[in-house]
This record gives C-alpha cells, sequence and structure tokens, in this order.
C-alpha cells in the first residue's frame, strides 16, 4: 500500500512545477551560505598566518640582533628596545595564541564574527582583562550572517511549508479527499503516508544540497564525518518536526490558506517569538552588571597598588626569594610592573568573578530555555559542533590567560635575575597550544529532544483524529 | 466610497478571529517591548551617568604628579545613551561604552554589551524596533495577503464590478483598512514612548519633531508592505500562492538581504583585524617620532630647528621645557598615524554602506532600519562620531597637560608636580550627538530610496488591479 | 433592453468564444440561454458586464454600448453570480447593504429588510453571518441585490444549479414577479425544466453560436429535450 501511494505520489511530485522550484532554490540558497561560511573561515585562517609569520619574522630579527650584540657591535636600537633584555622579548615579541576553525565552522558563523580568534598577550595589559571583541563594523553583528545555520534554522522549515501547508486542504478542497475516504483505507494512515512520501523526497534534497555545497567548500573529509553526521541528523529531525505540524495542522480541516496561516504563525513563534522571549528573560533575570562599573574599580585598585608599589615588590620578593637577583636588586619598572600586576588580579578578581557568574547564570538559562524551541536547540548544537558557540569563546579566553600567566612566569626570574636573552632562551620559549573541546554528547541529546518535539506532534494528531473523527476533516 | 469600503473591510477584519488575536497579540508584545526598553535605558543611562562621575572623581582627586604622568593615567569617555533609544535600540548592543583616554593611543570602544550574552541574543531582542521592524510587517501581510484573492474565490468580486465600482477605488479601500489599524498600534506606542520619554529629566534635548518623523519612516515602510501585499494579493491566482510569496518577500527584504549584503560587504571590504590594526600602527609609531627617548632621528631634527627658531644653542636656553614641547609633538604625530589608519577603515565602512545601500533596493527593510537607526542616534555612524569626538577631547587634554609641563618649568626639571587645579581645568567630557537637520542629510539616500519603493510599489498596485 | 448585434469574441486559440450574437430581450422577457459547458453562455454574460471586450459586433443596453460606456451601461443591470459566496463575515443584511452602497444607493433598514423578504430569505437569517447560509439563502441576498438595484435589465449564471426543487421554485417565483415588473432577464442555464417552465424565450447554443431561437411556449417539456438533444449532436 505504501509503495503505491509512494509511486503515485512521487510522480505527481517530480511533475510539479512548484517542487522544482524549490529544490533549486534550495539549492542555491545551500550553495551560497557554503560560500560565505567559507570566505569567513578563509579570512579567520589567512588573519593567523599572517600574525604567526609576523612572529617568525620578529623572531629572526631579534636573534640576529641579538648575535651582533653578543659579536660586541653596536646596534640602533633604542634601550627599552634591545632584544637581549628579556622584558623586551617579554613585551613585544610575543606569540600568537590563536583558536583555529574547527573542521566544519563554516557552517554556522555563531559568534565567531564577535571575537578576535587570536591575541599576542605579552607581559604587560592585565590578561584577563583582555578585550577579546574584534573590530567589526556593529551592523554586521547586528545582520548576522547568510550561513547555512540560517538557511536551516529560518528558510527550510518555511519550504517545508511551502510543500505541505495544502497537503490535505488541497484534495478536499478538489473534491478527491471524499472519493478517497470512501475506499477501505485510514485517511490518517493516508495522511501520513503522503507526509512521509514527502519528508522522503525534500530529506533527499537536502541532503545532497548539503553534500553538494561542503563538498564544493572542500569540507567533506574523513575527519568532518563525525560532525558532519551529527549535523545531518540534527537538520533532518529539525525537517521532520516541521513536517510533523504541518501534518497536524492540515488534521484540522481547515482551508488551505488558513492552515498556511496557522503554519506561518508557529514558524514565528517557534523561530522568532520564543527565543526573543527567553533572551529577554534571561537578561532580565540575570542581568550582567555593566563594564562601566569595572572600569573605575580597576583604576582605583591600579592606583592604589602603584602607590604601594615599592612596598609590594619588597613584599613580593620575600615571598619569592628565588627571583632576588644576587646583584643589587634593580627596582627598576618591570620588577614593580610583575609584582604588582599579582597583587591588582588578586584585588580585581572578586569584581570579575560577579560578572562571569551572572553571564554563567544566563548560559545555564539558556541551556534549560533551549528546550522551548527546536529552532534553540538547533542553533545550539550548530553553534557546538562548528565551534563558534559561547562556551568555545570562554575556552578559548581562558587558554590565553593561562598562557599569558606562563609567559610572564617565564620572563619574571630572567627579569629579577637580569638575565640576558640568549638564543637558548629564545629557542625556549613558551608556545600557546589550543586544547580543542569536543561535545558531541549535547549535539546527540538535542537531537533526541527534537525527536521527542516530532514524537508529541504527531501524536497529538493521531489523538485528535481519533476524537475528532473523520467529519472534522471531510467537512 | 473609498471611506465605505474602508469601513466594510475593517469591520470583516475585526470579525475575523484570527486576525482579532494576532493585533492582540502584537499590541501585548508592542507595550511589553516598550517597558522593558525603558527599564533598560534607564538603568544604563544612570549606571553610565555613576561611571561618568566616577572617572571625574578618580581624575580631579588624583595625586600630584608630573602632567606627562596624569597623561598615562588617563581617564575615560562614556557614550551617552540617546532617549530615542528606547524604541531602536540599534547597534549599540554591538558597539562597545567606553573609550580609555591616554597619552599615545587611541584606543577602540571597549565592552560592548552583546559579548556579555548568549548566542541566544542573536536571534533579536523583544525590543521596540523587532517587533515594528520585523513583526508589523507580518501582521500586515496576514490581514491582506488575501484581499483581493478571496474575493475572486467568493464570486464577490465580479459582483463588485457588476456594481460599477471602479477596482481602484476597492484597493484604495482595502488599502485604508489594513493601514488604519496598523497606524493607530503605532501611534499608541509612539505615544507610549513619548509619555516615557516626557518623564525624564533630560528630555528637553528631544523635540518631537524627532518622534515624529521616526513614526513617518515606520508608516512609510507599512505603506510600502501594504502595496506589496494588494499587489501580490491582486496578481495571485489563488490565496494560498499569495501567502507564501508575500512571506518570501518578507524573509527577503527582513532576514536574506540584509545577511547577504552582510557577507558581501565583509567579502569585498574588510575590516581588518584589531591586532592586525594594533601591528600596522605600532610598525608606523617605530618609524615616527619617540617621545621617550632623545635618540631618535625625528626628535634630533626637531630639536635642531626649535634652535634655530630661538636663536639659542642649548635647550637650557629656551623659555620653555623642551621636553614637554617634544612630548606634544610626539603626541601630535602619533596622533596624525592614527588618525591616518583610522581614516582608512572610515574608508572601508563608507564602502561597506556602499553596499549596504545598493541592497536597498532588494529591500525596503534596509533604508528603513538604518533611517530608524540614525535618527535614534543608535547608528553606527553616531558611533564614529562619538569616537572622533572623544579622539579630539584626548588631543586637548594630552594638550593642555603636555603644554603646562612645557610652560611651567625649565628643560631638564623632572621634579614638577601638578596639582588639583590643573586637573580641574580639564573640562569633563561631553558630547552631542548630531543634530536632526545632519542626520536627515546624511541619510538623504536611504529616504530617497524609501520613497522610491514607495512609489514603485504603489505604481505596482495600480497596475495589478488594473488587471483585476 | 438587452441587444446583441452580430456580437462575436474570439479567443486566440480559436476555442471558445461566441460567433454572430443576436440578441433582443425587451422589459418582461426572460430569455433562457441554453448550451452544453463552453458553448458561449457565460462568455455571453461576461461581455455584457464588460468583464471581455468583444472582437466584433455589439452589445446593449438599454441602448449603451456597453464596451464604450461601460460603467454607465451597469447603471441599467443586476447581476447574479453562478456560486456566489458574499462575505462570510458580515451578516445577509450587511451584505445587501455594502453592494447596494456601492452602486449608490443607500436604503434604510427596513427597506433592505423588504428586499430580503421579497427575495424569499426567512427573516431569523437577516441578521446571521452568510457563513452559515446554505446555496439557496446565499442566492436569495443575491436576488435581494439585484432587487435593490432595480434595474431594467438582469443577467443570471446557472441560478439554479445547486437548488433543491422548493428553493428553484421560490427562485421561479421571484423571476416571474420580476418579469411582470417589465425587467428584461437573460439567463445562462443548463435546466431545461426551467427555461421551459419560466422562460418567454430559448436559444440553444452551440460552439459559440446561437442554433435557434424560439418561444418558451410552442414545446412541452419532452420536445424541448429531443430539440436540445438534436443540436448537441
Amino acid at each position: 500500500m505504501f509503495t503505491h501511494q509512494l509511486k503515485y505520489e512521487l510522480i505527481g511530485l517530480l511533475r510539479s512545477r512548484w517542487i522544482q522550484l524549490l529544490s533549486v532554490l534550495l539549492l542555491l540558497l545551500c550553495l551560497f551560505a557554503a560560500y560565505n561560511g567559507r570566505q569567513k573561515v578563509d579570512q579567520r585562517l589567512e588573519a593567523i598566518a599572517t600574525a604567526q609569520q609576523e612572529v617568525q619574522e620578529g623572531d629572526a630579527r631579534a636573534l640576529a640582533l641579538i648575535d651582533s650584540i653578543a659579536d660586541g657591535h653596536a646596534v640602533n636600537v633604542s634601550s627599552w628596545q634591545m632584544p637581549d633584555k628579556p622584558a623586551t622579548i617579554g613585551n613585544y615579541y610575543p606569540r600568537v595564541a590563536y583558536m583555529p576553525p574547527k573542521p566544519l565552522a563554516l557552517f554556522a558563523t555563531g559568534q565567531s564574527d564577535m571575537f578576535a580568534h587570536y591575541v599576542k598577550p605579552s607581559m604587560r595589559g592585565e590578561a584577563m582583562m583582555l578585550d577579546f571583541t574584534e573590530m567589526t563594523n556593529p551592523v554586521q553583528l547586528l545582520f548576522g550572517s547568510f550561513d547555512l545555520a540560517f538557511v536551516f534554522i529560518y528558510l527550510l522549515p518555511l519550504i517545508v511549508i511551502a510543500f505541505t501547508y495544502d497537503l490535505l486542504s488541497r484534495e478536499r478542497e478538489q473534491g478527491a479527499l471524499r472519493l478517497i475516504a470512501a475506499q477501505p483505507l485510514s485517511v490518517l494512515h493516508w495522511l501520513w503516508q503522503k507526509t512521509l512520501v514527502r519528508i522522503l523526497v525534500l530529506g533527499t534534497l537536502l541532503s545532497l544540497a548539503l553534500l553538494l555545497s561542503l563538498a564544493l567548500q572542500g569540507a567533506l573529509t574523513a575527519d568532518t564525518l563525525p560532525d558532519l553526521l551529527l549535523y545531518w541528523l540534527l537538520s533532518l529531525a529539525y525537517m521532520v518536526f516541521w513536517f510533523a505540524l504541518a501534518f497536524l495542522i492540515n488534521l484540522l480541516g481547515q482551508s488551505s490558506s488558513q492552515n498556511a496561516v496557522s503554519m506561518l504563525s508557529l514558524w514565528v513563534l517557534f523561530v522568532l517569538l520564543i527565543p526573543a522571549v527567553v533572551a529577554q528573560l534571561g537578561n532580565s533575570l540575570y542581568p550582567v552588571p555593566s563594564r562601566a562599573g569595572l572600569v573605575n574599580e580597576l583604576r582605583l585598585v591600579t592606583a592604589e597598588v602603584n602607590e604601594k608599589a615599592d612596598d609590594i615588590l619588597s613584599n613580593f620578593l620575600r615571598d619569592h626569594l628565588e627571583l632576588a637577583s644576587e646583584e643589587e636588586q634593580q627596582t627598576g619598572f618591570w620588577e614593580r610592573y610583575l609584582a604588582s600586576q599579582r597583587v591588582i588580579q588578586e584585588e580585581i578578581r572578586p569584581v570579575l568573578n560577579t560578572y562571569e557568574a551572572q553571564l554563567a547564570q544566563q548560559q545555564q538559562w539558556t541551556q534549560r530555555g533551549k528546550l522551548l524551541s527546536p529552532a534553540l536547540l538547533l542553533q545550539d548544537s550548530f553553534n557546538e559542533l562548528s565551534g563558534t558557540s559561547n562556551r568555545h569563546y570562554e575556552h578559548f579566553r581562558s587558554e590565553v590567560v593561562r598562557f599569558a600567566e606562563d609567559w610572564r612566569a617565564f620572563f619574571m626570574p630572567l627579569i629579577f635575575k637580569n638575565q640576558a636573552v640568549d638564543k637558548n632562551v629564545m629557542a625556549e620559549l613558551p608556545t600557546f597550544t589550543y586544547t580543542e573541546t569536543g561535545d558531541r554528547l549535547s549535539g546527540f541529546s538535542n537531537f533526541l529532544v527534537i525527536l521527542v518535539y516530532v514524537l508529541l506532534v504527531v501524536a497529538g494528531g493521531f489523538v485528535y483524529f481519533r476524537r475528532q473523527g473523520l467529519e472534522s476533516v471531510l467537512a | 466610497m473609498i471611506f465605505r469600503i474602508t469601513l466594510k473591510e475593517l469591520k470583516e477584519n475585526l470579525r475575523e478571529g484570527r486576525i482579532r488575536l494576532s493585533l492582540l497579540i502584537v499590541l501585548a508584545l508592542l507595550l511589553v517591548s516598550v517597558f522593558i526598553s525603558r527599564g533598560y535605558y534607564l538603568s544604563v543611562q544612570q549606571q553610565h551617568a555613576e561611571a561618568k562621575e566616577a572617572a571625574r572623581d578618580v581624575w580631579v582627586s588624583q595625586d600630584e604628579k608630573n602632567p606627562h604622568s596624569a597623561a598615562h593615567f588617563g581617564t575615560y569617555a562614556f557614550k551617552p545613551k540617546y532617549p530615542l533609544a528606547l524604541i531602536d535600540q540599534g547597534v549599540d548592543k554591538y558597539a562597545g561604552i567606553s573609550i580609555y583616554l591616554e597619552a599615545h593611543n587611541r584606543n577602540e570602544a571597549q565592552y560592548m554589551a552583546a559579548a556579555d550574552q548568549t548566542a541566544l541574543s542573536r536571534f533579536g531582542e523583544l525590543t521596540p524596533d523587532f517587533i515594528l521592524l520585523f513583526i508589523i510587517p507580518l501582521l500586515i501581510i496576514l490581514i491582506s495577503y488575501n484581499a483581493f484573492s478571496r474575493e475572486n474565490e467568493q464570486g464577490t468580486l465580479r459582483l463588485l464590478k457588476s456594481q460599477g465600482l471602479n477596482m481602484w477605488s476597492l484597493a484604495m479601500g482595502k488599502w485604508w483598512s489594513v493601514f488604519l489599524p496598523v497606524m493607530l498600534l503605532c501611534c499608541l506606542l509612539f505615544g507610549v514612548a513619548a509619555i516615557f520619554l516626557g518623564s525624564l529629566e533630560d528630555f528637553g534635548t528631544l523635540a518631537p519633531a524627532e518622534l515624529l518623523i521616526m513614526l513617518l519612516v515606520f508608516l512609510l515602510y507599512y505603506a510600502v508592505f501594504i502595496n506589496l501585499s494588494l499587489l501580490v494579493s491582486a496578481l495571485s491566482k489563488n490565496s494560498g500562492i499569495s501567502l507564501v510569496l508575500l512571506l518570501s518577500i518578507w524573509i527577503l527584504s527582513c532576514l536574506a538581504a540584509p545577511k547577504a549584503a552582510n557577507n558581501l560587504a565583509n567579502g569585498l571590504h574588510p575590516y581588518p583585524t584589531r591586532m592586525a590594526f594594533e601591528a600596522a600602527i605600532a610598525e608606523d609609531k617605530k618609524n615616527g617620532l619617540d617621545g621617550h627617548d632623545p635618540w631618535n632621528q625625528e626628535a634630533i631634527r626637531l630639536e635642531k630647528a626649535v634652535l634655530t627658531e630661538y636663536g639659542v644653542d642649548s635647550l637650557h636656553q629656551l623659555p620653555f621645557n623642551f621636553d614637554g614641547y617634544r612630548m606634544q609633538k610626539s603626541e601630535e604625530h602619533e596622533a596624525d598615524i592614527y588618525f591616518k589608519h583610522y581614516a582608512y577603515l572610515r574608508e572601508q565602512h563608507e564602502r561597506q554602506t556602499d553596499i549596504y545601500q545598493a541592497t536597498a533596493l532588494f529591500s525596503p527593510f534596509l533604508p528603513a532600519r538604518f533611517l530608524s537607526m540614525a535618527i535614534a542616534r543608535t547608528d553606527y555612524h553616531t558611533h564614529w562620531d562619538f569616537a572622533d569626538a572623544a579622539e579630539n577631547y584626548r588631543i586637548q587634554m594630552q594638550a593642555a597637560l603636555n603644554n603646562d609641563f612645557a610652560q611651567k618649568t625649565s628643560y631638564g626639571d623632572w621634579s614638577y608636580k601638578a596639582d588639583r587645579k590643573l586637573w580641574e581645568s580639564i573640562p569633563d567630557f561631553s558630547y552631542d550627538p548630531p543634530e536632526l537637520g545632519e542626520i536627515l542629510q546624511t541619510n538623504v539616500l536611504n529616504i530617497v530610496i524609501l520613497l522610491l519603493w514607495f512609489g514603485l510599489s504603489l505604481g505596482g498596485l495600480f497596475f495589478a488591479t488594473s488587471k483585476l | 433592453m438587452i441587444e446583441a448585434i452580430n456580437l462575436s469574441k474570439t479567443y486566440k486559440g480559436g476555442t471558445g468564444g461566441i460567433r454572430d450574437l443576436n440578441l433582443n430581450i425587451s422589459g418582461g422577457q426572460i430569455f433562457c440561454l441554453l448550451g452544453a459547458n463552453g458553448a458561449g453562455k457565460t462568455t455571453t454574460i461576461n461581455v455584457f458586464l464588460n468583464f471581455l471586450q468583444p472582437t466584433a459586433g455589439q452589445a446593449l443596453i438599454n441602448g449603451l454600448d456597453v464596451s464604450r460606456e461601460g460603467l454607465k451601461s451597469k447603471n441599467y443591470l443586476a447581476y447574479i453570480p453562478e456560486n456566489l459566496q458574499l462575505y462570510p463575515n458580515l451578516s445577509g443584511l450587511e451584505n445587501l447593504a455594502y453592494f447596494s452602497g456601492i452602486a449608490g444607493k443607500d436604503y434604510e433598514q427596513e427597506q433592505l429588510e423588504e428586499f430580503l423578504r421579497e427575495a424569499g430569505l426567512q427573516a431569523d437569517a437577516y441578521s446571521k453571518r452568510t457563513q452559515a447560509y446554505s446555496k439557496g439563502m446565499r442566492q436569495k441576498v443575491g436576488i435581494a441585490i439585484a432587487l435593490a438595484k432595480q434595474a431594467k435589465a438582469l443577467l443570471l449564471d446557472e441560478p439554479t444549479s445547486g437548488l433543491d426543487p422548493k428553493a428553484s421554485n421560490e427562485f421561479a417565483e421571484t423571476l416571474s414577479q420580476l418579469k411582470d415588473k417589465g425587467v428584461a432577464i437573460l439567463m445562462a442555464t443548463h435546466d431545461l425544466f426551467r427555461a421551459r417552465e419560466s422562460g418567454t424565450h430559448i436559444g440553444i447554443m452551440r460552439e459559440g453560436r446561437l442554433l435557434e431561437t424560439l418561444q418558451a411556449g410552442d414545446v412541452n417539456h419532452s420536445e424541448l429535450e429531443k430539440l436540445y438533444l438534436t443540436h448537441m449532436n
């Protein structure tokens, strides 16, 4: 029975101008979106590569100068730029601390347009205060990106709606429904099978469009396969959710255009309104205090600490005898600075903690709130898989802070002991390695939640039909 | 006749449960969003005011020190929120709120609010501008997608024609029946906003004219959508197709076109990364004047020039402290370097803006968005204006400090410590956003495009009704 | 009142349309146009309504050429379309008021109710929304609209299709009253029975041509049927 219906439905669908148009549209959208995503990733890679090259060139210059100084030549460089001084290397020859894009980063821009993907932490500047936001036209951030995530979250449901809003109503309006209802089969099952055929057709089209666009952008490789599978499953589940809604709405027995209106209202609800409301609630319940207050706090603390710089330094050295130089302690700028930085960090930590605590609360709220809409679930997973979620940037930030600490710690003994920098020291400079955080589990659990949504809606449809009977559908 | 038709259409629409419900929901959303927006605005204003006061306090009560040390200590410029931000928050969430003003460096605005939020907020928030720009056009589509197609399907269109009704009159009657409730909603929103704004202390700066012009922008935007809805409805074979088409137009205008413009603008005229930008500036600085080290080439040239100008042999003989003078010159040179680099940035910004304006030919949403933001002073242009004002202030502040050192001491005297009098003599930073006239002038192209959309869509509607 | 002089309307494909139609319907006459689907009955009516432009000949309403004086000619005619659905959220009374107002005739409520009564609609339905009306009830509103127009010419497209015998009979009564008032009526229909019963003249159309015109009284029902079928073959 299913194969019979399948055959005729397919013939009807494939001959339909409408369907052909929708398929082409879907393909074009995916291709365009993937191209955009690739462009952004390329920009990111290029920026990182350029930065790394600059570091290499800088190092080469430094080594050359160090050699000259070692050989006793005079060099035309200001004293505070002498590369044999540890403070100079520490400040003016930083390393690139970068977060490489994940292989499928082109899928979802997420938060990547807001944050920088590489920084060069020096000894100066409180690392935890480093501004990680990228320099960009804020209009770009306001409008967002035309990436695959946009196509799937926003546009795919509309394509499904266009595909299904008159599934049953058209048959009724054309008079064919009564004819079918007069046959020995359940109208409910008949409708469900009709829906299934379309799920198959659109699902296939979607998968092909996705594969083609990713392949063209070179994102189909062995190591992307597991993530790709998850993307694919999530997208299909989301698509099926909208088909399920269409199934339910059609059962209500309204006219075609009433169906379309109902489905579109649901689209507005799940894709626009619920996310906006959840976001707003998050902001209202757990508002992050204004950073405006933070700047003054920081300055006050810095000013206080700088006043007691000498005392701090002596206290510091008492606690860190290993750093005391054998020669007379040079109470130079850097020694005082480094010691003071420690104290400032400790003082400012509690203030920063309040920001982070509120942000963490918001994140938690988001994790709970996302359950209210499949669109939210999808966005969450896409960002995770693409490595462009808030969590990724926070992780990157903490890695950078840790590296900045290591960097500073590396130079501290050198500065305090007034050691010179030579080839060996240069070779031992700390390098940044980014440890990837992967979380496929949350993606999978989001997938399951969407399936639950699907089941609930379909079950709702069946229950409604059982209760209302055939009349409401045929009316 | 048109009035009669409008009345009947209104009666019909208001009896439609779906439309009534939607109107109520939109009204509720608008009111909620205005309340939330007001709360946000008030809290941010307060925070900024407090921070501004605290920053000033920190500045004037700093210890006695060398003016150049005070220059390094610096102060902060906070970006004020303009009252109309209550209605349209524009790009404020994505632009920094404070700029650190210190010697030798022009800093970018820090702490964009969005960086402290989750990815959820990228979906859009429940703000008045979200409802006004996205939801109300949907409401328009919902009310009018079948305006003509249902008359056709019901058979009433033929009857109307046989009664001698002119189709254009019918179109106008329907047009007003959609416009009036929408206009009412808007006026209500703006009325409530006006009441809120009137209760603010600094309302005096806000002219009712601005509120009115903003209202007009939105009404024009809605007029375009009504034209498009009726036009598509008149040309469509059935209501279902009409709805799908109109929705596609909405998606294209409000979501797809802006995003595509983004990608295009970013691809063709990208901004440099922050690191690269700073590196380029550092590079230029290295080759330029250096305020701390007298062994720099430029400094030597300057020294010679000044000595010659004053006809003396040594710096000690100058009537001012050369160190102070040289530091000021260095500061000016660095400011020039920044100016050059920021000019490039501004160029990229303008090229990107050109792309947005070109894309506006595909989307009435874009000019309306930009106009609304501009009038609310929450657009990128205002942010640039603020940043430039802060930079000018910084330059003047540096000059005042360095010149004080140059005038009050003689060469080699580093023991000089300025006190509170000097700190207080430097006025607090205050920023006034551009005037309405200036804003309208800058945005004249957006106004023209929106009017073009209105004219063309009205013409299209005329053409479509003639085909009925 | 309703006149067609060598009226032709041809379409680009060559199919459909009407050719060399000649009609002259005066007040007090009911002309029933019979024919298969696609014979040109609705096209004829559409031309008189100026929904279509004739390719040759003239269509006149009250002596006015409809293609030249379309709006003016509409003052003299009333029309009841096939399958009229009305505005579902408005009541029968409100629908009537609206359509009458469009035609430039503003009536008081009592007058409107009188028209509805004349058209045969039951009083308790006047204020109910038309989405609850049966086909017969909707058609009665259509008749009321035509009555309210007080026009001298009436065009009807398949008025009895889908009506039960009682409603059909009520319709016939109204038609007769209109005829007695001197209205010229052109009715396109499949209903041979009604044509013979209510009509004064009958015309049989095929492929756009009026094959035969006769007086309704000259044939009985079975003769009419035979005649019709003969022309159809």
